[in-house]
């Protein structure tokens, strides 16, 4: 456990708001959803002292964990694949949220990164 | 490649694994999710196990040690011939499921049950 840089004050909800402001994304349109995801990411934030990926399993090293990392390097691909990245927190701008309900797509992360 | 001593080993030292046992309606084969308590997919997963009140055993990943971690990883390599992702619900010696589709949860978990 990396306890030397703890970010224990890290605003998750507004970080995630401008990423997506950032990127042209958009959150979670499920309200329950996304606070689970937000709930996630600060647990992660403050277990490791970055904003991992609240559906991977951690190294407990940031090197090895740099590529999921929100937003992880497989967002965009996923986003652009499927409407949605890896844990269901950001969206296509035009995705229907109406439609059907959310569902879990499959990992784009390369197998040799996992743990 | 994995030997059957190996996968033995691998079968017993899961034994040390403290999983939730849920007990309900009683399933043709016995089914287990690996699930990350971070994870909004593994929580719908989790809320629809329960929902169907069918019998299975669970455990959050995230929550134990790295070895015992690890032994997890090597069983389902060993035993489904896959890295594991989550949320990954393993069904009797064969099967599993991974990510969570409701509709193919659904499909496949009816047939395994007798009581609806």
């Amino acid at each position: 456990m990396n306890n030397s840089d703890p970010k224990k004050t890290v605003d998750v909800v507004s970080f995630v708001h401008a990423v997506a402001k950032k990127r042209g994304w958009k959150l979670n349109g499920d309200a329950d959803f996304l606070d689970m995801l937000v709930e996630g990411l600060q647990v992660n934030s403050e277990r490791l002292g970055y904003l991992q990926c609240p559906c991977r399993l951690s190294w407990d090293d940031r090197s090895k964990d740099r590529d999921i990392i929100c937003p992880c390097v497989y967002a965009a691909d996923d986003i652009a694949e499927y409407g949605h990245c890896f844990c269901s927190l950001f969206f296509s701008a035009d995705f229907d949220f109406s439609s059907q309900e959310i569902s879990s797509i499959p990992e784009r992360r390369p197998e040799h990164l996992f743990p | 490649m994995w030997g059957k001593k190996k996968l033995q080993e691998t079968e017993q030292s899961l034994q040390t694994i403290p999983f939730v046992q849920v007990n309900g309606k009683p399933m043709r084969e016995p089914i287990t999710l690996f699930a990350l308590s971070t994870c909004g997919f593994c929580r719908r997963a989790l809320a629809f196990l329960h929902d169907q009140e069918y019998s299975f055993t669970y455990v959050h990943m995230d929550r134990l040690p790295r070895n015992q971690q690890d032994i997890i990883r090597a069983y389902v390599k060993a035993k489904y011939k896959v890295a594991v992702s989550f949320p990954f619900l393993c069904i009797g010696e064969n099967d599993f499921l991974t990510g969570f589709i409701r509709s193919s949860w659904e499909k496949e978990l009816e047939e395994l049950c007798d009581e609806q």
